[in-house]
């Protein structure tokens, strides 16, 4: 019963916010950077639900306006890390050799990084914006996905039911496609939705460090970032894109995971 | 006097599904110094009854009705407290798996003794003194020294020895042993369930011995109760219940228990050997592992085996765990590497065959393995699994592959309404059909039997044996058929070979071997394995074993 | 000659000690591919890294471009170039910075004492934290109380650790005055930014031990305890504690490394000195030799973590030291 109140909460959540990411002007009109100098500050409103910032613009069409570019670069790192990592880690769970051997100890090292670290040292030669963002951090996350995958492959390899299949003469082909992938996939698109939260979290982390988007299209990140210095003020600059975040990133790990484990490492 | 009385005993369990009744209406008793053997197969409550009368039942559990009296004491309803007086101190407990069943991060020592420390019973440098003595009592040797060694560091056999002792410590009067030697081989089995009858004598015990195997409960209780989905439906002297059993279900588990002596069913004796040349011939095949954490140094788990088999012939064999049989299938299914050797099928050298040729010929050789449910892919209907085989050496159109399956569960006595189903829907006899018919479907000569039938419960174990034994003569199929149990074996063999440390210690046919075996080995091996009386009307008890249990 | 032999073989006996050995040995290929990717980082610059180092709008001069090419060590062949950088880094000698010329190591030794005890208060209030909410929620009977412990710690990671902590200071700092907002002064400077960062590690830590828990107590050992007539709390700390403990630690050493990762966004957030702000500073000023100091730094900070966690490992683990089957 609880569990049916959650995901339908967080499906609503999830629609919302991609109507705000496809369609913002439909819910905040009017340019987002709009500024209103005799109306700094104003706390939460009927007219302004999330309140004003320091130049008088409204944070509830900033946020709005923010989704797109926020969610966007999540999803696009994990695809990256979903389709590097797995590729990667199927090669390391079926090749029996020293190839994978190999791999699979490259990317434990890898995987000793820290993402953000990783990312940052990536941001560090490819310079900022979303689409560095969002590369930095599927490079970052790939060897996580490749040693989920690697350790599927390996699980479903053992099984006797893939020694039945080779004993049958079934080909080698056949077995990953049939008997391997299918019954990997599962796991793998559960931790993808994991990581996409991770990964929007991370991304905002990176806005927030000064790496994001430039103004205009501010993500989340940047707008508590921007916010920061008047927090004594104006807590709730800062305060809106934050709990968007953590909505978001609820909303996608409950529907994911289905009550099941976590996101697998602590965003920063 | 009476020690423990269970009387029209009823537990559920509450599950997502609402409640399941695990226990129907059981009853039973045991005097003092005496062995009372609860026999049931898999799902009849057994265990169910052992943890209610340790009043460990759990949360989700609730006792319906009945009543469990304690040496005269009612224990129904006693509150959380007063039980846990009782336990360890009234009433032990030695459980299945000896392994899980010991801490791993605590010493031996320390495990022993721990209900007198619980209990306030000994602490110190005598808890440990008793302790040491109970496992002197339970038949390990040294105990000071295994006294201080972590359970990992101990064989089977003596973990279970260290749970006996442990069980014993604080002297209860009563030992409940659950399954205590079914994880074990039989030799040690033998061992174990000596010693407990030795120290229930000293010591006046009385035990409550659950187990699934009717030999073995004949062979070592006083009295049998016999457990059916929870309802207690026989319960009389041992001699009594196994060779005139009165209810249906008696009557069916006891046709359906393997016998080692006495006359083999048709299935072994029906010889069809050819003195034709082998279909399979293998010769000095050995297999070394390399040991983790030393270098060089190799494990030799299959020591120059060499047999035979011919077309049409059943080969049994047998030996207990690590006596690398299982090693010795894998490769003559190409699943492994020998390190030495030659696998001769026909005129074919099986070993220098590679890729596509390696494909090819395993079209002759088909394996079936030892668990069912994962020996078949959980995302494949029975449809898909069966014509797997077939899709891959493209024999027939969708059509005509569809019609084989038809006849494949047929053949193996299954409904085609099953079709549609995944491997997760059906039971484990359904399941194990399913991978027989998988194994039938293109036409093999060699089929290689991993211990099939151990997953089983012993009247699914009956119905599977008879049914690969048919197959076997109306097919002509050759059998390479692995088990640790004798009586399988002999219900199902022409010619058994017996293995021991990776090499075969004795050979010949079934009857022979397995009756009045020559090596010393295989002699110790027969005499472990708990039997019972010949089958008095076979005919008969077999029609009824099928109307009984076709529902299963 | 026996007695020589055991003598020799002696510290190979010791657990611990082979543990040890085994451990730094393999640390030094860690040690390696980090020095390697710290190496190729400059070379993965798309085009000429000069070019991406050096401000666009500033016109450089040839000069001045090849002074950098050189400072960057990218004069020579590329082999070349690789043996002189590992020879460098293996004499301690990080380089220098690109922006304020000082030695990288110099600014790792003035930066990494404030991180560490950030990541150390931190990792102890997780450490502490996750261990009591675990054995309440295996313990308690109270089933609020149980959901709450299950369901917050993995909630807790879905709000960004910049928030969070902006959140706390304006609560804690601006709201309450109890502590001060920024800064690295006393003890009281620290509570905050180590609250912060230990909020996402005690939820990583406490899903592990939680689920070690729980696992143990599914054991038959634990059944058998309750056999004998032990408590709930015999049961839960004599059996399953140590038990559960076993699967944390394994992954302890992952906590730690991205405490000190996390440590980028706190000493941002709460503008403490330390390792994680100079390399954000080093990285959106594309100082290059400045981000190759630090990779080679967290790269030995793993291994260091590394082999602490295995000679743990080796104390909490019987099975891990003492042979398989000895007696079988």
């Amino acid at each position: 019963m609880i569990r049916r109140v959650t995901i339908g909460l967080a499906l609503v959540v999830v629609a919302v916010f991609v109507v705000w990411a496809i369609v913002p002007g439909m819910i905040a009109p009017g340019e987002p950077g709009t500024t209103d100098l005799l109306n700094t500050f104003a706390s939460p409103s009927w007219a302004h639900p999330f309140g004003t910032d320091d130049l008088g613009r409204d944070v509830f069409d900033r946020v709005v306006h923010g989704t797109r570019s926020s969610i966007l670069v999540g999803l696009g790192a994990t695809l990256i890390s979903l389709l590097l990592g797995g590729t990667v880690g199927l090669v390391c769970g079926l090749s029996r050799g020293w190839l994978g051997q190999a791999l699979a100890r490259v990317v434990d090292m890898l995987m000793s990084f820290p993402g953000l670290l990783m990312a940052l040292t990536i941001i560090s030669v490819v310079g900022s914006g979303s689409r560095n963002i969002a590369l930095a951090l599927g490079v970052a996350s790939l060897p996580a996905f490749a040693r989920l995958v690697r350790g599927e492959v390996l699980r479903v390899r053992d099984q006797p039911f893939i020694d039945a299949a080779v004993g049958a003469g079934v080909r080698r082909s056949a077995i990953v496609i049939r008997h391997v992938i299918p019954n990997v996939a599962g796991a793998i698109l559960a931790f993808a939705g994991i990581a996409l939260g991770i990964d929007i979290i991370a991304a905002s982390s990176l806005s927030f460090l000064g790496f994001g988007p430039a103004l205009p299209a501010a993500d989340w990140g940047s707008l508590i970032a921007g916010g920061r210095d008047s927090v004594s003020d104006a807590w709730w600059i800062t305060f809106f894109p934050g709990l968007m975040v953590a909505l978001v990133v609820l909303a996608v790990t409950r529907l994911s995971s289905r009550g099941g484990a976590g996101p697998l490492e602590p965003a920063a | 006097m009476t020690v423990l009385s269970v009387d029209r005993l009823a537990v559920s369990y509450a599950t997502r599904n609402g409640s399941v009744e695990a226990v129907r209406d059981a009853s039973l008793t045991i005097e003092r110094g005496e062995t009372v053997a609860l026999v049931g197969e898999s799902g009849s409550g057994k265990s169910t009854i052992a943890l209610a009368t340790l009043g460990l039942l759990g949360e989700q559990a609730r006792i319906g009705h009945g009543s469990i009296a304690l040496n005269g004491r009612e224990l129904v309803g006693l509150d959380e407290a007063e039980l846990r007086k009782l336990r360890g101190v009234e009433i032990g407990y030695v459980p299945q798996d000896p392994l899980a069943a010991l801490n791993p991060v605590q010493r031996i020592g320390a495990q022993v003794a721990e209900t007198l420390v619980i209990h306030g019973l000994a602490s110190g440098r005598e808890a440990q003194a008793r302790a040491l003595e109970a496992m002197e009592h339970a038949g390990l040797r040294q105990p000071d020294v295994l006294a201080k060694l972590y359970p990992h560091e101990l064989s089977g056999g003596m973990r279970q020895r260290v749970l006996i002792a442990s069980a014993m410590v604080a002297r209860p009067g009563l030992i409940v042993a659950d399954e205590p030697t079914s994880a074990l081989d039989v030799t040690v089995q033998r061992q174990i369930l000596d010693q407990l009858e030795l120290l229930k004598r000293e010591l006046g015990l009385s035990i409550l011995f659950i187990t699934h195997d009717l030999a073995l409960a004949a062979q070592r209780a006083a009295r049998v109760v016999v457990l059916q989905d929870g309802n207690s439906v026989e319960h009389g002297p041992a001699a009594d219940v196994l060779t005139r059993p009165r209810h249906p279900y008696s009557k069916a588990l006891v046709a359906s228990a393997p016998r080692l002596r006495g006359d083999a069913p048709a299935a072994a004796t029906t010889s069809r050997r050819q003195p034709s040349p082998p279909l399979l011939r293998v010769e000095g095949l050995v297999k070394e592992f390399a040991l983790r954490g030393q270098r060089g140094a190799r494990r030799r788990a299959v020591d120059g085996v060499s047999f035979t088999i011919g077309r049409g012939e059943t080969l049994g064999l047998v030996g207990e765990s690590g006596s690398g049989k299982t090693t010795a299938a894998r490769i003559v299914l190409r699943l492994l590497e020998p390190s030495e050797g030659t696998v001769a099928f026909g005129d074919q050298d099986l070993l220098a065959l590679r890729g596509e040729e390696l494909r090819q010929a395993r079209r002759h050789v088909q394996p079936i393995f030892q668990d069912p449910l994962t020996a078949l892919d959980p995302r494949f209907s029975v449809e898909q699994t069966i014509a797997e085989p077939l899709r891959a050496f493209r024999d027939g159109d969708r059509q005509q592959r569809r019609a084989r399956v038809r006849e494949l569960l047929d053949a193996v006595r299954l409904p085609e309404a099953l079709a549609t189903r995944r491997s997760t829907q059906l039971s484990g006899g359904q399941r194990q059909r399913v991978a027989i018919a998988r194994a039938l479907a293109l036409r093999p000569d060699l089929v290689v039997c991993d211990e099939i039938v151990s997953a089983l419960d012993v009247s699914v174990q009956a119905q599977i044996l008879s049914l690969l034994g048919d197959l076997q003569r109306d097919l002509g199929v050759s059998l390479l058929f692995i088990s640790h149990d004798l009586a399988v074996v002999r219900s199902i063999a022409h010619r058994v070979c017996v293995m021991s440390n990776g090499a075969i210690v004795e050979e010949g046919d079934s009857a022979s071997v397995l009756l009045a075996p020559a090596h010393p080995y295989t002699q110790a091996l027969v005499d472990a394995v708990p039997d019972l009386p010949p089958a008095d009307q076979e005919d008969q008890t077999w029609t009824s074993v099928s109307s009984t249990l076709a529902r299963r | 000659m026996a007695r020589r032999l055991t003598a020799a073989t002696g510290l190979l006996r010791n657990p611990l000690a082979r543990v040890l050995i085994g451990r730094v040995l393999a640390g030094v290929p860690v040690v390696f591919a980090a020095m390697t990717l710290s190496f190729m980082l400059v070379h993965l610059l798309p085009g000429d890294p000069v070019n991406a180092v050096l401000d666009p709008t500033s016109s450089p001069t040839p000069e001045q471009r090849e002074n950098l090419r050189h400072q960057l060590g990218l004069d020579g062949s590329l082999p070349r170039q690789f043996a002189d950088y590992a020879g460098r880094v293996a004499h301690g000698d990080l380089g220098h910075s690109i922006q304020s010329g000082r030695a990288v190591s110099t600014m790792i030794g003035d930066t990494i004492g404030p991180s560490l005890q950030l990541a150390g208060a931190a990792l102890v209030l997780a450490l502490i934290a996750s261990c009591a909410i675990s054995l309440i929620q295996v313990s308690t009977r109270h089933r609020p109380i149980r959901a709450l412990a299950t369901i917050l710690p993995p909630a807790s990671l879905a709000f960004p650790g910049y928030w969070v902590g902006i959140v706390l200071m304006s609560i804690f700092a601006f709201g309450l005055g109890w502590f001060p907002a920024t800064g690295a002064d006393g003890l009281s400077a620290l509570v905050l930014p180590a609250v912060t960062l230990a909020i996402p590690a005690t939820a990583f830590l406490t899903r592990v031990l939680s689920a070690g828990l729980q696992e143990a107590l599914a054991q038959p050992y634990v059944l058998i305890a309750r056999a004998k007539g032990a408590t709930p709390r015999r049961v839960v700390l004599r059996h399953a504690f140590r038990n559960g403990l076993i699967p944390t630690i394994t992954v302890a050493g992952l906590a730690i490394s991205y405490l000190l990762a996390g440590a980028v966004i706190t000493e941002t957030v709460f503008a403490r000195p330390g390792i994680g702000r100079t390399v954000v500073a080093a990285v959106s000023q594309h100082d290059i030799p400045v981000v190759q100091g630090f990779v080679m730094l967290f790269a030995v900070v793993f291994v260091v973590v590394n082999i602490v966690i295995d000679l743990l490992y080796v104390v909490a683990d019987p099975r891990i030291t003492t042979g398989r089957a000895a007696l079988a």
